[in-house]
């Protein structure tokens, strides 16, 4: 009799956890969804300076990009002068860079999305967004805590096995309230830390509130780290999908 | 010109954006050290030239359609090998568009000043067509080294300090079909008959696959060819393969020909890059080079004359050390007499806009081989660009 109670009792348990659990699940993608989306937009424009910041040097970008959905983007880069008017086109999972100087259009191998994006800390990948934060990860809220001064759900990203993606996993924090991304820690398959990402300078931009200051600061490498000043941004642009061609690469500016 | 910086002035000060300019200023110190024959002829063993290279592009936009580009290059050359080589300025003064537009306009002793106008047009786009009338530099090569199919402005690619490369008088028409295709008829204008051509390209993009398919006449030549890049595995796959057929009438004049280059490059993870490339050109030969065509390599480099062997090789690494510091090396072999070159370089950002680049140009091969009679020579770049 006992026993039975005993029984029931673990199974209820059981079920609840599991119904907690689900719903958990559930809820960490949609709060990864939700601030994935308020970061990018469904389309968007905006102008940024990237700082690559060493001990002894600090070399910057400029660069303007249109995006829309997941599948479009075109980055136009601004300075320095000697690569200025060098062009990024991503569409669906093919990329191409337009080579004003010698009027060149260069298709970009898949292997390709791993070469530095301009000599940066970034790779051409992180600029046009290859993987998906959202679709490429499972999603699980570890716990809850304060950042900046902002309450936020700590959550794990982990990619599925068949991803083509280089990180063990993706610890993040999101705001409770706000919906965006405060901070996201990258670690390597043996769950050690390699990359931490902050974002500040939280600013309403158009319709929405977000940060528009990212820096990134690699584990082992004290003294260097990348910044992105999100100097424009604009969401809900009105792009046309054939803003995303070969011939607009080669007119825009 | 003067028009043009006019032009930008008043557009400047007008606070639009109808006007754009940019460029760069250059000296590159190139060190040659000669071979025992050249030795005996010139009593020297060693020569070099000091270059100060400016280039100015202007863009005037008259509308966002309507486009006016002018390109231009002064290049002060002053040293032993002006005094030494007597027709190394008449040599750099050639320009064999239909309008010439490379002067020296100063000489001296050991030096002389050389301004060329490398592109000169007229863009316009209505919708989905552009017309582009002028200098200009269409690009129809996919490959990174040999091009059998830039039916109009083939380029060397030993001639690094170029980073531009030639342009072609002509006219070009492009529409543009849907996101990745479109169909380009071109004509480049020439005194002589062996330097005009007329073609078409058509791409497209197929699984993946950028394809064109070119066809027209160069010279005396019927052309027909096609060229692609996709990727295997991850590693981008490139090629071109270009038949040259003599018109009737023509059969004297010209030789039936097939160039082909295959290419295969790869980024691994941590961003080494590593490419290969392979030429095969039926015109060239295995056997022993007559030396006398290497001192016109560049004058007659065409699309149908990329080598003067029959098999070539390349090889090229390079990695991205930090992100001020480029190091590169690459390795081009005939593959029937041996003989080749190897092109080490390093470059340098000193500042956003500075630039050092250092790089070497060694060759070796017996005496009647392709590459192994060229001097091999040292140079120092520093580049401000704006």
């Amino acid at each position: 009799m006992c026993m039975q109670r005993n029984i029931k009792a673990v199974l209820l348990f059981l079920i609840i956890a599991i119904g907690c659990m689900k719903a958990s699940a559930q809820d960490a993608k949609a709060i990864v969804k939700k601030s994935y989306d308020l970061m990018r937009g469904t389309s968007s424009y905006s102008e940024a300076t990237m700082a690559i910041i060493r001990p002894k040097y600090t070399r910057t970008l400029q660069f303007k990009s249109w995006s829309k959905g997941t599948d479009y983007s075109l980055v136009y880069v601004m300075s320095p002068a000697k690569d200025k008017g060098q062009v990024s086109l991503k569409r669906d999972n093919e990329m191409w860079n337009w080579m004003p100087s010698i009027r060149r259009m260069i298709k970009i191998p898949p292997s390709m999305m791993n070469q530095s994006w301009m000599g940066s800390d970034l790779t051409n990948d992180d600029i046009v967004k290859e993987s998906s934060i959202v679709d490429d990860y499972d999603h699980k809220i570890i716990g809850e805590e304060s950042v900046g001064g902002e309450d936020c759900w700590e959550i794990e990203l982990v990619p599925h096995e068949d991803a083509a993606v280089v990180w063990g996993k993706i610890v993040s924090m999101i705001s409770k309230k706000n919906g965006y991304t405060l901070q996201n820690k990258y670690y390597d398959e043996d769950e050690e830390l390699v990359n931490s990402e902050s974002m500040s300078k939280v600013k309403k931009v158009g319709d929405r509130t977000i940060p528009t200051f990212y820096e990134v600061i690699p584990a082992d490498k004290p003294g260097q780290k990348t910044t992105m000043s999100m100097d424009v941004i604009r969401f809900g642009e009105k792009l046309n999908d054939n803003f995303f061609s070969i011939q607009n690469a080669k007119r825009v500016r | 010109m003067i028009g043009i910086l006019i032009l930008c002035l008043t557009s400047v000060s007008a606070q639009d954006k109808k006007c754009q300019m940019s460029g760069y200023v250059k000296n590159m110190e190139g060190v040659f050290f000669l071979g025992s024959s050249m030795e005996e002829q010139l009593g020297t063993n060693m020569m070099d030239y000091n270059l100060t290279h400016q280039r100015l592009n202007f863009d005037y936009f008259f509308t966002s359609d309507l486009l006016f580009t002018v390109q231009m290059r002064n290049r002060f050359y002053v040293g032993g090998m002006v005094r030494d080589i007597p027709f190394f300025a008449d040599y750099t003064a050639y320009d064999n568009g239909k309008v010439d537009m490379s002067w020296n306009i100063a000489t001296g002793d050991n030096w002389f000043l050389n301004t060329n106008i490398d592109r000169l047009y007229i863009d316009y786009t209505y919708q989905s067509w552009n017309l582009t009338v002028g200098r200009q530099r269409i690009n129809w090569g996919i490959n990174f080294v040999w091009n059998p199919n830039d039916l109009f402005n083939t380029y060397n690619y030993l001639d690094f300090d170029y980073e531009e490369r030639p342009g072609a008088d002509a006219v070009k028409l492009t529409r543009y079909f849907g996101y990745t295709a479109s169909l380009e008829v071109a004509y480049k204008m020439a005194d002589e008959m062996i330097y005009r051509t007329f073609a078409a390209s058509y791409r497209f993009n197929l699984k993946g696959y950028d394809i064109q398919i070119i066809g027209g006449w160069k010279g005396y030549d019927l052309v027909l060819g096609t060229g692609w890049t996709g990727n295997i595995k991850g590693a981008g796959f490139r090629g071109e393969m270009s038949y040259f057929h003599p018109m009737t009438g023509y059969k004297d004049d010209s030789k039936e020909a097939l160039v082909t280059s295959l290419s295969l490059d790869y980024t691994f993870p941590k961003g080494l890059y590593l490419q290969t490339s392979f030429l095969f050109n039926s015109l060239g030969t295995t056997g022993d080079i007559d030396q006398e065509n290497l001192l016109y390599v560049d004058a007659n480099l065409s699309a149908k004359n990329l080598s003067l062997g029959k098999y070539e090789g390349f090889v090229q690494a390079s990695y991205q050390l930090s992100p001020i510091t480029y190091i590169s090396g690459s390795v081009i072999t005939n593959l029937s007499d041996g003989s080749g070159y190897c092109g080490p370089s390093v470059t340098f950002s000193i500042l956003d806009n500075l630039d050092l680049m250092t790089m070497g140009q060694v060759f070796w091969g017996k005496s009647l081989s392709e590459y192994g009679n060229q001097p091999n020579s040292a140079y120092i770049r520093l580049k401000y660009s704006f």
